[in-house]
């Protein structure tokens, strides 16, 4: 009897929980269009060895622990369309995060960025190609989101 | 407070604090979505933390709190729940991994920083807590290196996660949710803490001296102990007692029996041990005047609680213990309600009590039925299993209105519990102790 109880209640918390669980998303994520993300203009070819070279230096870092692109990573904050939102000189800057960037960073996300000022200029340069390559204007309220992880990121490219 | 609404107030307090966590993320301001299954993910993992959570204050021993439903069911409801909360952390895990597997990075604590490899390791560790409590006998662990195990992956692993969840930072960034967030944090750390060190200080402060062991039927042992320099404690009959020989309360190395003797005479406490395993086999290189830590009572098994006009006891082998507890008891008070006890066994040599069952015949109303599963060939009585057909046909008239104690091993426990639901006793008149906790 005591342990049919105990069974029942334990369901019913995990229940109560998932539910409550359920609902956050729901509420807070209301249908709405997917990201694009993808590359649109057409570069030459050695711009496109560049850029490939940059996305396996965006792999290698783990930047998609902090970002997402297309919708793969960190959703919090999206780099769709940073290329036309950022020069190559700013996004060298968001990345290597410079004494100057400190006030615009939480201490934390600032020191982890320290690591990529050791990144060396062909590594960092293909970086910053395979940003810039990420022309794709996002939805209205992905742009605003974009906008605002652009300009507060709290976490590391 | 009646039991069943002191029982309510303490599922309500539970359920708070279960909640909290979860509800913690509904506090504004909340980050914009990112995304369903993002989202549910992060929820699942807060949600399975606050179940885990939950799990250091069912684990505590807390008497006011475990009264209404006995500590030995919480113990069953803490094994449930946490089985619950790890998958709730696996679903947070897994749909990340599906969803995004982006976001998760490398497994490689050398690359990942370090607030993922506490998560992946607190997964890890969590994982290993389960499977050694729900298969620790099948994996041949020997039950006092378990709980050491036990206690150290469990807590650390929930250091593990709390660093995980502030490393990540997004639902806990506001000073509200900081201070929340903090604030249940050091609730756990504190109860951790009392556990594991004032909980054992307070033992250490009220020892028992062993006053006997003698031997009994069946490699079975009575261990006799009275309070040295203090009162001792009072407890109802049919209660247990985790219990310390030869090491200190630091040292994790107690183990449960119920108490055999009389809760009218507190100040002589029996245990009746079964050569079971490792530490039971010990019991009998016990001397006179050994120090022996007592933490207790605990336990819903109590002819005590209930407004019974007549008992039905059913023991099997050393399932006895707290029923000799109880008749004991009865005995002492000069309580003369109708009591039926069955009582199974394999073998007539190997039955504990057999003469002192037999003597408090005469101070009691008890009719005794002994049931042998490996009967002599002279046996008049009972055999078999305890099963419907046995209890029709020894019961009472008014069986139905009798209160059930059930007190063997499991697979006789389900049996008897089985056969009296056929038998239409209502649920609640049956009360079964769980041993075998892990």
């Amino acid at each position: 009897m005591r342990e049919l109880w105990a069974k029942r209640i334990a369901i019913f918390t995990g229940l109560l929980v998932a539910t409550l669980a359920l609902v956050f998303a729901w509420q807070h994520n209301p249908p709405k269009k997917k990201a694009g993300g993808t590359p649109i203009h057409a570069p030459a070819a050695s711009q496109n060895d560049l850029i490939e070279s940059g996305r396996k230096v965006y792999e290698e870092l783990g930047c998609a622990r902090c970002h997402a692109i297309a919708g793969q990573g960190n959703p919090r904050h999206p780099l769709d369309g940073v290329g036309a939102v950022l020069s190559a000189e700013e996004l060298v800057l968001w990345i290597t995060a410079p004494e100057e960037m400190r006030e615009m960073l939480p201490e934390s996300v600032f020191r982890v960025k320290q690591a990529y000022r050791t990144l060396t200029q062909a590594r960092l340069d293909a970086l910053v190609a395979y940003l810039k390559s990420l022309q794709d204007t996002p939805p209205a309220e992905q742009r605003e989101s974009s906008r605002l992880s652009i300009q507060i990121t709290r976490h590391d490219a | 407070m009646s039991l069943i609404l002191s029982g309510v107030f303490w599922i309500l307090v539970y359920l708070a604090l279960v909640l909290a966590p979860l509800l913690v993320l509904f506090i504004e301001p909340v980050p914009a979505g990112a995304g369903f299954w993002w989202d549910l993910s992060l929820a699942l993992g807060f949600a399975g933390m606050g179940m885990l959570g939950v799990q250091f204050l069912l684990t505590a021993r807390f008497r006011r709190p475990s009264a209404p439903f006995g500590i030995d069911i919480i113990y069953f409801f803490h094994r449930y729940l946490a089985v619950i909360a790890f998958g709730l952390v696996l679903l947070h895990v897994l749909i990340i991994a599906i969803d995004n597997p982006a976001a998760i990075g490398s497994l490689n604590p050398l690359v990942a920083p370090g607030y993922m490899s506490m998560g992946f390791t607190a997964v890890a560790f969590f994982a290993i807590v389960i499977i050694s409590s729900l298969w620790r006998k099948q994996l041949r662990i020997e039950y006092d290196r378990w709980r050491l195990l036990h206690t150290v992956f469990a807590t650390s692993a929930f250091i593990l996660a709390i660093g995980h969840i502030t490393g990540v930072g997004y639902y806990i960034d506001t000073p509200l949710k900081s201070a929340v967030w903090l604030g249940f944090t050091a609730f756990w750390m504190l109860l951790i803490l009392y556990v594991r060190l004032v909980s054992p200080m307070r033992m250490l402060r009220t020892p028992y001296r062993v006053v006997e062991v003698l031997k009994e039927r069946g490699s079975t042992w009575t261990l006799t102990a009275a309070p040295d320099g203090h009162p001792g404690m009072r407890f109802q009959p049919g209660q247990f007692a985790w219990l310390t020989l030869r090491a200190s309360p630091y040292a994790l190395k107690e183990h449960p029996f119920s108490i055999s003797s009389s809760a009218e005479k507190p100040e002589r406490l029996s245990f009746t041990i079964k050569e079971l395993g490792d530490f039971t086999s010990t019991i009998k290189d016990v001397q006179p005047g050994e120090v022996v830590y007592l933490d207790g009572p605990y336990g819903a098994f109590s002819i005590d609680r209930l407004p019974a006009t007549g008992c039905v006891f059913i023991a099997g082998g050393v399932g006895i213990a707290p029923i000799m507890g109880i008749l004991r008891t009865l005995a002492d008070r000069g309580d003369r309600r109708a009591a039926l006890l069955i009582y199974a066994n394999n073998r007539w040599e190997n039955v504990i009590f057999r003469e002192d069952l037999e003597a408090l015949q005469t101070w009691l109303n008890l009719r005794l039925v002994h049931v042998l599963f490996k009967p002599h060939a002279e046996w008049q009585g009972e055999r078999g299993l305890v099963t419907q057909e046995l209890l029709a046909r020894v019961l009472p008239q008014d069986y139905r209105s009798l209160e059930y104690f059930v007190c063997g091993p499991k697979p006789m426990n389900h049996l008897v519990e089985h056969a009296l639901e056929s038998l239409r006793v209502p649920l609640h008149q049956v009360h079964t102790e769980l041993f075998d906790l892990v």
